[in-house]
């Protein structure tokens, strides 16, 4: 393939990733929004969608129900974690790393037990190719990127046009002061981390059949998360939407001429020099 | 604080330590250098955790750079193994003078995360030059690059008195560290310095300064212990410096409670004891450190912020 | 006095995204001369506390310290060279015993002053005074807030400034701990400026030599004492409100 087709497609595959990425990228970023906490685990969320597509597969050979069962499951258990764990330690910020910290190890080494240490894959629902001149491109793929800005764009209308959207919105600017209007912050928070664990495992169910589940691939997913809103802004949505989208870029350009370990490297370095420059994030809001 | 009772007791349990190696038989004595090894890495994670209240899940960085100079100046030949150890432990002095101005800037999450990811980031380098590292495999270091000539004597590093000593050695080191900062009453500022930075910066104090002074102790003994695990175990690879050799020592040091010297080895101890009889029933024995990490958090008396926050005692 | 006055502040303005705290502040202070800040709430005295100190940049202005400009020093540099400040909550360390917060502070006055030993002596018979050498071993919780209060004053002190700067000493404190304070700023000497932010303005006349009022960002009126509580617009700033 002539250089200038392997670059489109290395800018086509860097938006699909990053625009999938971008919906676990803002799941995390809710769930420092709305209750102040570096979520390690979120990673695993997005695991967990993978596999238990992976698993509905084998049962049941239709994997388009993983796309509501799997990240049902994921805000289930996060709820649960957020209930027993995160309100018993108060949400305060170190303890909850480590917390969660624990929480990834329980959660992946589970998935070991149960599932092996091996890849799992998944055939792709839509197998047709799209021909341009350059090239045939997944139509799957671009599925996927359609899909994550749909998700994306029906949070953010959520967030903005309803009153449990309102609520949450200003539970994340100022707790205290929701509880006063009469807001039932407890349930925010539940509802706050449920949905940034759903929207991290409906990645994950996405991604299954374009990468294949590994009990360790949250890993990945983790780290996107972190460089996404270090750059975009801890707690801004649309600034970790756009930096993942933008990281995505870079990395499958990267990628093109070098290898996913090398685009990965240079990914964080880019993340560390824009650190260095701007502390607060290329889009300098806090506040969504 | 009575400093004679203090440095009594610590020689004391130098004195069992160096006792033990006559007494264990072979597994637990390979087993207690392996924990040796670890715990000087745990005192040095302790340096930044304990006295400065900051957690880092970089630290494998520091570890690896030992690790990897030391393992692979011996492995290609270029220098003698002491020379090695030594080019081992200044690169990761050098790596962290190098990181410092990064990471130092930040504070609380942020410092977690940047440290989370600048030691992806080496991991991934390792992984990258896989052709000269062994990346996720490993290399394993040659037997006959492990024994000197010293005079009339041939000294043989691969013997387990040899390694046993060695890790010793080093762990006198380490602790001697911890022990030195807290007779000199250093201790006293830096926790000031831990509860709160800008008051201490008021007295007159160059914080920036003191902070840097502790990171580059801390990553430098970090770099001691990977210099001597790649020589105890004759072994390096990726898995040393993945992110789970970051949080390790974070777990080492809050088990073993807030000693400020013993803390870290009886930490370590008890966790290296434990996965290594949970390795033996099954291969997902890290989901020990979740359930380590969770308990803890949860049962601390003050809550973990408090464990961590509230002063460290002398032993 | 013919010397260079020891603090020079010239046009001092430091605006927060958009809003303007302070705005044009001129004064000097004199080497050993007491002056007080009053204002009402809001009117930008911690806020000139935390610019001299070096906590915060000016937006415009400059600060002259024995002559030299500081308007880019850190705050720890400022400390060095004898500026000390205690802040409006109570900063002792909690996780130190009382004595290791003294020592902390003494220790930056190392070199600094000839008049060490007298002043530190002056400074622990105060906290003698005050029941508090009994217990210096034991952390800070144990004192009431107002000998904590105490015990942050003399670590101030303690550091030998030239300046001392003191942000709301006073609060809370009841009539026998102000006493307290008061004698551990004369135990400083009259080579010691003072610059005490404060609303209690029965303290403030006792110690003051000179005052300067602030109200929502500039400088109303500066005099002595007796000039600033006739002055028709200090009473209308302060009963107006």
């Amino acid at each position: 393939m002539d250089p200038l087709s392997a670059f489109f497609l290395g800018v086509l595959d860097g938006l699909t990733e990053g625009l999938l990425f971008a919906l676990v990228a803002i799941g995390f970023t809710l769930s420092y929004g709305i209750l102040r906490i570096v979520n390690l685990t979120h990673g695993e969320f997005y695991m967990i969608g993978a596999v238990m597509t992976w698993v509905l597969y084998e049962a049941a050979k239709n994997p388009l129900y993983s796309l509501i069962i799997a990240p049902l499951f994921s805000a289930f258990l996060a709820v649960i974690i957020e209930r027993t764990v995160l309100s018993r330690i108060k949400y305060a910020p170190e303890p909850t790393i480590i917390a969660t910290a624990g929480l990834l190890y329980i959660i992946q080494q589970s998935t070991l037990m149960v599932i092996g240490p091996y890849s799992r894959s998944v055939p792709p629902p839509l197998s047709t190719v799209i021909s341009t001149p350059w090239f045939g491109y997944s139509s799957y793929k671009i599925a996927v990127a359609l899909a994550s800005i749909m998700i994306a764009a029906t949070l953010w209308i959520f967030l903005k046009r309803t009153n449990l959207g309102l609520r949450m919105r200003c539970v994340q600017q100022d707790a205290e002061l929701a509880k006063n209007f009469g807001i039932n912050v407890r349930k925010i928070y539940s509802l706050g981390f449920g949905l940034s664990a759903a929207l991290a495992a409906a990645a994950g169910v996405l991604i299954v059949p374009i990468r294949q589940a590994h009990y360790l691939m949250g890993f990945d997913a983790l780290l996107m998360s972190l460089l996404a809103v270090t750059i975009g802004g801890m707690g801004s949505l649309r600034g970790t939407f756009l930096a993942s989208v933008m990281i995505g870029l870079f990395g499958g350009i990267v990628a093109v001429f070098t290898s996913p370990t090398t685009s990965r490297i240079l990914s964080i370095m880019l993340v560390v020099v824009v650190v260095i420059f701007k502390p607060h994030g290329i889009l300098e809001c806090v506040k969504k | 604080m009575n400093a004679r009772r203090t440095i009594v007791s610590y020689l004391i349990i130098l004195l069992i330590l160096y006792l033990l190696q006559f007494v264990l038989p072979p597994y637990p004595h390979s087993l207690m250098t392996r924990i040796m090894v670890f715990a000087i890495y745990a005192s040095a994670y302790n340096l930044l955790l304990g006295f400065l209240g900051m957690i880092s899940l970089g630290h494998s960085m520091y570890f690896g750079a030992g690790l990897y100079v030391t393992g692979l100046l011996i492995i290609n030949k270029l220098v003698d193994p002491f020379s090695a150890i030594i080019i081992g432990v200044f690169s990761a002095t050098l790596l962290g003078v190098a990181t410092a101005p990064i990471l130092l800037r930040t504070r609380g999450p942020m410092f977690i995360i940047l440290t989370l990811m600048t030691s992806l980031a080496f991991y991934y380098a390792v992984i990258l030059f896989n052709n000269v590292t062994g990346g996720e495999q490993g290399l394993v270091l040659p037997l006959e690059r492990l024994t000197l000539p010293a005079g009339k004597f041939l000294i043989d590093l691969t013997s387990p008195v040899a390694r046993y000593n060695a890790a010793l050695l080093g762990l006198v080191i380490a602790m001697s560290t911890s022990l030195t900062i807290y007779l000199k009453k250093y201790s006293t500022l830096l926790l000031a310095i831990k509860e709160n930075e800008d008051r201490t910066e008021l007295l007159g104090y160059d914080v920036y300064r003191h902070k840097l002074t502790v990171f580059l102790l801390s990553s430098t003994l970090s770099g001691l212990s990977g210099s001597l695990y790649s020589i105890t175990a004759r072994y390096i690879g990726a898995s040393l410096v993945s992110v789970n050799y970051s949080i390790m020592p974070l777990l080492w040091a809050l088990l073993g409670g807030q000693g400020t010297v013993l803390g870290p080895l009886v930490g370590t101890a008890f966790l290296t004891v434990i996965i290594d009889i949970a390795s033996s029933y099954t291969s997902s024995y890290l989901i020990i450190v979740g359930i380590s990490l969770i308990a803890l958090v949860l049962t601390a008396p003050e809550g973990l912020l408090g464990r961590i926050k509230t002063r460290w005692l002398r032993v | 006095m013919s010397k260079e006055p020891l603090l020079q502040v010239r046009d001092l303005t430091k605006k927060f995204d958009g809003a303007t705290v302070l705005e044009d502040v001129d004064f000097t202070i004199a080497e050993g001369e007491k002056i007080a800040v009053i204002g009402p709430n809001g009117a930008g005295k911690t806020t000139l506390a935390n610019l001299i100190i070096g906590r915060l940049r000016p937006t415009r202005g400059r600060i002259i310290y024995m002559g030299r400009e500081i308007t880019g020093l850190p705050p720890h540099m400022r400390a060095r060279l004898g500026i000390s400040y205690t802040l409006q909550s109570i900063g002792v360390f909690r996780t130190l015993t009382i004595r290791e917060n003294v020592e902390l502070a003494e220790k930056t006055a190392l070199g600094r002053n000839h008049r060490r030993e007298y002043v530190s002596s002056a400074i622990i018979q105060v906290l003698e005074m005050a029941g508090i050498t009994s217990q210096m071993d034991r952390p800070p919780s144990v004192l009431s807030p107002g000998h904590q209060r105490i015990v942050e004053v003399a670590m101030a002190a303690m550091t030998m400034p030239s300046l001392l700067i003191l942000d709301e000493p006073t609060q809370g404190l009841g009539e026998q701990d102000i006493g307290l304070i008061n004698r551990m700023i004369e135990a400083l000497g009259d080579k010691t400026s003072l610059m005490i932010i404060e609303h209690n303005i029965e303290f403030v006349l006792k110690i003051a030599e000179k005052i300067v009022v602030l109200d929502r960002g500039r400088i109303l009126t500066e005099g002595t004492p007796e000039e600033v509580v006739t002055n028709e617009s200090v009473q209308r700033v302060y009963l107006g409100r």
